[in-house]
């Protein structure tokens, strides 16, 4: 009877367990081999770690392409809007509505002016929309750069120009 | 008697506690898995135009799907003295991982027609897709400009950076 009594850890009551019961064997543990996954987890780590570089997020702006004569000056009609870019020293750039210099970039690493020449240009482009109530599905935008003005400025002109709500948007050969 | 136990030693295993490591290292891993992107040779390593309230909406949006990238990847060294030379020019042409030489507007017909030749309903809705470089000069983007016209490719989109921090 002794034997069938048992005490149980962190417990003061007796309990019984039948001598069947005590037996059995208990049954032996099994542990599946950790090891070897977590070297092939860490590896991963590592890999990953050195690996992984992070992206700015990309997009795209859509525009239209010209057909041949558009966006050239005997193209050009009244109510078009055409934006010419001028190169600024090495790298800088200047803006102008209609020969009418709007702003300029002096230097390409200045975020502030940069974003001041841009704030510029569109405020322009808003005015000159609202001045000649212009329709913005049916007006078009010509950016006329010249062929040494950085791809940056362009796509800062570009850009404005759909900020500023126009729809027809095209270039015109530097 | 203190330290006469401490001599004896009880004889104890010592074990770390794994559990709470492996769980952190497989959300790490988990993380990387999901947030990596494989590198396309569509896509080239280069400085895109970052504009200010930029415009640029995400590619699934605008549903360009039959379209050919043009990565114009400059000449001009990221950092170190200013070669005049290499000033706003452009390396070359790249298009799914080939590179094409600069101002060689025949050759970019030609793959333009292949590419809206192996996509089904011809270039009507066919995209072209400019990576340019943020410092190449006009000049060298105009060339592609002018390929895609002659190849009657008539929608165009212009990849820049979205969401720039100012």
């Amino acid at each position: 009877m002794a034997r069938s009594l048992r005490t149980v850890a962190g417990d003061e009551t007796i309990h019984y367990m039948s001598p069947r019961k005590m037996r059995v064997k208990p049954k032996p543990k099994i542990q599946p081999p950790l090891t070897p996954m977590i070297d092939i987890v860490f590896q991963l780590l590592l890999f990953f770690l050195l690996a992984t570089e992070f992206r700015q997020d990309e997009g795209v702006i859509v525009a239209t392409l010209p057909e041949k004569g558009e966006g050239r000056d005997e193209a050009v009609k009244t109510k078009d809007i055409i934006v010419s870019l001028r190169p600024v020293g090495m790298r800088g750039v200047a803006y102008f509505i209609s020969d009418e210099n709007v702003s300029s970039v002096s230097d390409p690493n200045s975020r502030p002016e940069h974003r001041g020449a841009a704030a510029e240009l569109l405020k322009r482009l808003e005015e000159r929309r609202d001045q000649y109530k212009l329709d913005v599905k049916d007006s078009l935008v010509i950016i006329k750069p010249a062929v040494d003005v950085r791809w940056q400025y362009i796509v800062e002109a570009f850009n404005q120009a759909v900020r500023a709500k126009f729809e027809k948007i095209a270039f015109a050969p530097g | 008697m203190a330290s006469q136990a401490f001599k004896k030693g009880t004889g104890g295993d010592m074990s770390l506690n794994m559990t709470p490591m492996i769980d952190c290292t497989f959300q790490l891993i988990i993380f990387f898995i999901l947030s990596t992107q494989a590198a396309s040779s569509a896509i080239a390593r280069l400085n895109l135009p970052e504009p200010y309230v930029s415009q640029a909406r995400d590619k699934e949006t605008v549903g360009a799907q039959k379209s050919v990238i043009v990565n114009v990847i400059s000449a001009e060294p990221d950092q170190g003295i200013d070669d005049p030379v290499l000033t706003g020019r452009a390396k070359c042409y790249q298009i799914e991982g080939k590179d094409y030489a600069v101002g060689d507007i025949d050759t970019l017909v030609e793959v333009f027609e292949k590419q809206i030749a192996a996509t089904k309903g011809g270039s009507e809705d066919f995209f072209i897709e400019i990576r340019g470089d943020k410092k190449v000069f006009y000049e060298e983007v105009q060339t592609i400009m002018a390929a895609a016209t002659r190849a009657r490719i008539p929608k165009m989109n212009i990849a820049a950076f979205m969401h720039v921090k100012e």
